[in-house]
């Protein structure tokens, strides 16, 4: 006799492959190629994993998706964590995935690239963009740490360059859960403070891990949108993130920062002095310099009043023309005479003045007379 | 004006004077602005303190600015 063979339905040989496949398969990690990539607005991923010979469906929930800190590409090779599952209403089996690592290189590394590569299309690194540094800032806005090493270098730096300065720290989580956001934050902040004339963001060296939240491109975007200008002082001098490509000006180091941010009082002091310097000897080149000029006026002066005196000559002796011909010298010379009074020398234009007796000087052209008035006629 | 802005303008001043081109009475012009640009300087680093403050958040947000 036949047994009858036992008949599964369709869901309870699913289910019974889901529990095995499950079970078996609860953490694989598979290397691929990515293809057939999607990612639709609900945040969840999806693509196919490939290799030469097969594929698998994948998915990558949102809540695991978000933690990703580059981005998937199509024929991007990675090596993927997650479990295999089984899709029942359309008996397909398909990867869950946990997380994505590129072939090759480090997550952070590769996010890093492709931000960097991003951020620099939309021109943020621009040098035409970034604004000169303030030469002696009234106000100094520190972004960083309250505690380390960092805070202490910048301020021991600027009491050795110039003891007079104005700091203010904005405390901030430097790495970590939340230290994004506080750093963007801070960078806000001083901006809206209105008195901080440059700002420094700075840590002391660690991982590219510890340093991450300086790659994030909402720092990146924080500095390039500060009205205020900012120095990247982020790690040692090897250290490249993204808050370096934006900012204003990148120092290597926290201490250096503190180099750049201040000029040094005792250079500052010698300029000054070696201005004055200048100008005071200026001030006595002043003198010869310009008693030659002097001396030039004077000789031009010279020269006019001589030539003026010639003109004033030859005036004179047009003048002395005129005066001779009105001369009553040169009346008596057509033999015309005056007559005066002998005694008062007064001279005599009428009759009436004289009388029958009195002396009289007649002058003449050439030489003259005395005599004595014989009659008088009126 | 600014520090800075001052300090290129005395710079210009000196150089202006040593070029040995200016008339007497610009010459003194001259000078005389460049005195009053040192003392301006002088006077701007002298009137410089040292002063190290922290932000601290209140509890409704507000930024206090401390001694560090």
């Amino acid at each position: 006799m036949l047994e009858t063979p036992k008949v599964l339905s369709v869901s309870g040989l699913t289910r019974d492959i889901k529990e095995v496949l499950e079970s078996i398969f609860e953490t694989v990690y598979v290397e691929g190629e990515i293809s057939d990539l999607k990612q639709p607005a609900s945040g969840h991923i999806y693509f196919s994993l490939k290799d030469e010979f097969a594929q698998v469906k994948c998915v990558f929930f949102r809540n695991s998706a978000v933690k990703l800190k580059f981005a998937l590409k199509d024929g991007m090779r990675v090596v993927l964590s997650g479990k295999v599952g089984v899709y029942e209403k359309q008996g397909q089996y398909q990867l869950y995935v946990n997380t994505v690592e590129p072939k090759g290189k480090g997550a952070l590394q590769l996010a890093f690239e492709q931000l960097k590569e991003k951020l620099a299309k939309e021109g943020l690194f621009d040098e035409s963009r970034k604004r000169s540094l303030p030469f002696l800032p009234g106000t100094i806005g520190v972004i960083t740490s309250p505690t380390g090493a960092v805070i202490q270098d910048i301020l021991h730096v600027l009491e050795r360059r110039f003891p007079e300065f104005h700091l203010i720290v904005n405390p901030v989580r430097v790495q970590g859960e939340g230290a994004k956001e506080e750093i963007v934050q801070a960078i806000e902040e001083f901006n809206a403070l209105g008195n901080v004339d440059v700002i420094i963001l700075a840590r002391g060296g660690g991982s590219l891990e510890d340093l991450w939240c300086f790659n994030e491109e909402a720092v990146g975007r924080a500095i390039y949108n500060s009205k205020t200008p900012v120095i990247s002082a982020i790690g040692h001098e090897t250290d490249y993130t993204i808050a370096d490509f934006v900012a204003d000006r990148r120092a290597p180091t926290p201490s250096a920062a503190a180099e750049i941010v201040m000029p040094s009082r005792h250079e500052l002091n010698e300029k000054l002095g070696n201005l004055l310097r200048h100008l005071r000897q200026s001030l006595l080149d002043i003198v010869p310099q310009h008693s030659q000029r002097v001396d030039d006026l004077a000789e031009q002066l010279a020269r006019g009043m001589s030539q003026l005196l010639k003109t004033e000559e030859a005036r004179l002796a047009g003048l002395l023309d005129q005066l001779n011909a009105l001369s009553p010298l040169s009346v008596l010379k057509r033999g015309y005479s005056i007559t005066s009074l002998w005694d008062t020398d007064k001279v005599i234009s009428s009759s009436q003045a004289v009388k029958k007796g009195d002396r009289v000087k007649t002058r003449l052209s050439q030489g003259g007379f005395v005599s004595e008035v014989l009659e008088v006629e009126i | 004006m600014g520090f800075e802005d001052n300090l290129k303008k005395l710079e210009k001043i000196v150089d202006d004077l040593l070029s040995e081109k200016l008339s007497l009475e610009i010459s003194i012009e001259k000078f005389e602005e460049g005195f009053k640009l040192v003392d301006t300087c002088l006077k701007a680093l002298e009137g410089m303190k040292k002063k190290v403050e922290i932000i601290a958040k209140t509890k409704d947000g507000k930024l206090k600015i401390k001694p560090f």
